[in-house]
């Protein structure tokens, strides 16, 4: 068995970059200075990264303010609604309000400031970086949607925007992240996509063939709950499994593992994006997911 | 027995710190200087409620408190902080890991309560925050499943209360206590409304004092309100500024946060002992000064469906720390303002 490991998403900002973007809402510091303090922290969380051995991993997003909330602010027609409990979390963001979706606003690859949220670029890759977006069904599940626009339209819309911003970076290698199960959905919607790119789909709760019925695809990755792990592998090149809670303090065991070396390869991730857990604890979970990858 | 007013006009509980203790807060918590500014910025604040005309005074705005979860689990032994958790955008929290038994290693209000009964001889509340969201906002390292530590904590919470019942014997000056279970996470896991009521009913368990219960943000006040019949609770003072419109008008329409209201009567109306209602009127997430005229819409609508004045509270959605202090004043003016004017205009 060969594992991979991999940190996706918004990871927990250190002490100093915390005080600096306070001052950065108060004036104290410009939008280009809050940039090269938020690029050089994310050069040193790629080391961090590297140095643990983390196969791979995307942008830390340090300058994304909640999940949605740059790419909101970066596309015509979006709004920010009001603050909201990001899932069963104490943690809040911006519901997106949904007018129409047009097409993007600014450059994601330069420096542009977006009103309540740190200035643009969206990702500050290094030469392994997949980049990162919250998938079309996440997004219209947690946004406010009028009417007349259903899924279909929506995520055609989205993921259209979405490779114009692939395009701009020149990244084949994308995350696709699911904060909400799919109940009885398919994902039909993402064929296309995965099949103009390299996809890694990572799923929340219960996931049933029923969800892949109309999928003519195959999907790079496909990340589940260990339970789901032989859909993913039927789905997906190399299935990926959440290992690390990222919703706990404590350090997992790798004896855990075990049960798993049926598997040719594997994916171990964590079961959210980090920033859930205070900056120190994410570290040393980066480390012990570095560990149990070989 | 103690008379029961009309449209009682109450504070949630915090309100900005000055400057001055704000910035040394941390550096001097737990020392003779922490005291002596946490109780001068105390006194400021009641002489500001006091200029306003607030009926209930709370505990002077919570100075002697930087932050509700914190606060607690701080006096906690088997609670270790291993840094700071995001609340929202740039706002962090420092979020505990229960890591082996909770037990009360500090007292958490008494130096507060006393302070502020030997302050002013207006009704107070103190606000406690309550053991499901001390449970909810914890990192769980050491208890076996989520139900076991939020009892937990409503163990230790029901320490400190029977703690404040003892010393209020002392220092009520012939004052009624009065406890407000401070409990926003309440309906995050609609699932656990269950564990909410036992965690809550254990939390206040032997406490003779009127209980209200705060709750704020929630996505769906049904859950509470469906469940009053089996809470030990007299009262609810609960958010709906925040969800409403700035139009006038006593319409639906203009008063879309409060619909919910009509709910809650509904089953207040069942009910062999009515619980009285707290109902925010003023955003405290917003500079916007509600004007005096729409705050009288905001409660002649909800009146209109209590129908009794007595079971009518005016507050603000939640704390007011949320804003500086010369505009959490203007909110409150403008809320006593309202009060009295519907007062005099119906009631005397």
């Amino acid at each position: 068995m060969r594992i991979k490991t991999m940190v996706y998403g918004i990871y927990p900002k250190n002490e100093n970059l915390r005080k600096k973007l306070s001052q950065w809402e108060r004036d104290i510091i410009s939008g280009k200075e809050i940039c090269e303090a938020i690029d050089a922290e994310k050069r040193r969380i790629y080391e961090l990264f590297q140095d643990n051995g983390i196969t791979y991993y995307t942008d830390p997003l340090l300058n994304w303010y909640d999940l949605f909330r740059p790419l909101a602010l970066s596309m015509e027609g979006i709004e920010l609604g009001p603050l909201t409990r990001y899932l069963e979390t104490n943690t809040f963001y911006r519901k997106p309000v949904v007018n129409s979706i047009g097409g993007i606003k600014a450059d994601p690859k330069d420096f542009f400031e977006l009103k309540e949220n740190p200035p643009l670029p969206l990702f500050n890759p290094d030469k392994n970086t997949f980049l990162f977006f919250p998938s079309p069904y996440t997004f219209f599940k947690m946004s406010t949607i009028p009417d007349r626009l259903d899924f279909s339209k929506f995520s055609h819309s989205i993921l259209d925007n979405y490779k114009k911003i692939v395009r701009v970076f020149g990244i084949q290698k994308i995350v696709l992240f699911e904060a909400v199960p799919y109940v009885n959905d398919d994902i039909s919607f993402l064929s296309d996509f995965a099949k103009e790119f390299s996809v890694t789909l990572i799923t929340t709760g219960k996931l049933t063939e029923n969800n892949f019925n109309k999928f003519s695809s195959t999907l790079e990755s496909l990340i589940t709950d260990p339970e789901y792990l032989d859909i993913a592998q039927k789905h997906s090149r190399i299935p990926g499994m959440k290992f690390i809670d990222a919703h706990r303090t404590a350090l997992e065991k790798a004896d855990k593992l075990e049960n798993f070396e049926n598997y040719d390869d594997l994916i171990l991730t964590t079961n959210d994006y980090l920033d859930f857990l205070p900056e120190s604890i994410a570290n040393s979970k980066v480390e012990l997911l570095g560990t149990a990858g070989v | 027995m103690f008379e029961v007013a009309k449209l009682i006009t109450q504070e949630i509980g915090s309100f900005r710190k000055p400057l001055y203790l704000s910035k040394v807060f941390h550096k001097i918590y737990g020392t003779p200087e922490f005291e002596e500014l946490a109780k001068k910025a105390t006194l400021e604040t009641l002489s500001i409620f006091d200029e306003v005309g607030m009926d209930n005074i709370g505990v002077g705005g919570e100075m002697f408190r930087w932050e509700m979860y914190e606060h607690l689990a701080d006096k906690l032994s088997g609670i270790k902080f291993y840094g700071m958790v995001r609340s929202f955008d740039n706002r962090y929290y420092k979020k505990g890991s229960v890591v082996s038994r909770l037990e009360r290693s500090r007292p958490f209000h008494l130096d507060e309560v006393e302070f502020v009964a030997g302050s002013s001889k207006k009704p107070i509340k103190v606000p406690v925050t309550g053991p499901y969201t001390m449970m909810d906002w914890s990192f769980n390292d050491f208890y076996s499943n989520r139900r076991e530590l939020a009892m937990e904590f409503a163990r230790v919470i029901n320490e400190e209360l029977k703690e404040i019942q003892n010393l209020w014997g002392r220092v009520s000056n012939g004052r009624k206590l009065e406890i407000q279970i401070d409990e926003p996470a309440t309906t995050t896991h609609p699932s656990e409304m269950d564990l909410v009521v036992e965690s809550i009913n254990r939390s206040v368990e032997g406490i003779s004092a009127e209980k209200s219960l705060h709750v704020c943000y929630s996505t769906d006040y049904r859950l509470v309100y469906d469940r009053m019949s089996e809470l030990n609770i007299d009262g609810y003072n609960l958010e709906y500024a925040n969800r409403d419109t700035i139009n006038r008008g006593t319409g639906d329409k203009e008063r879309v946060g409060y619909q919910d209201i009509k709910y809650f009567a509904a089953i207040n109306e069942k009910l062999s002992t009515k619980k009285f209602l707290g109902v925010g009127v003023t955003d405290v997430h917003t500079d916007f000064i509600e004007p005096v005229k729409l705050i009288e819409d905001r409660i002649n609508y909800a009146l209109a469906i209590v129908g009794d004045p007595e079971l009518v509270r005016i507050n603000p959605d939640c704390g007011l720390r949320t804003r500086s202090r010369e505009i959490g004043k203007q909110k409150l003016q403008n809320m006593l303002t309202a009060r009295n004017n519907i007062i005099k205009s119906q009631y005397q």
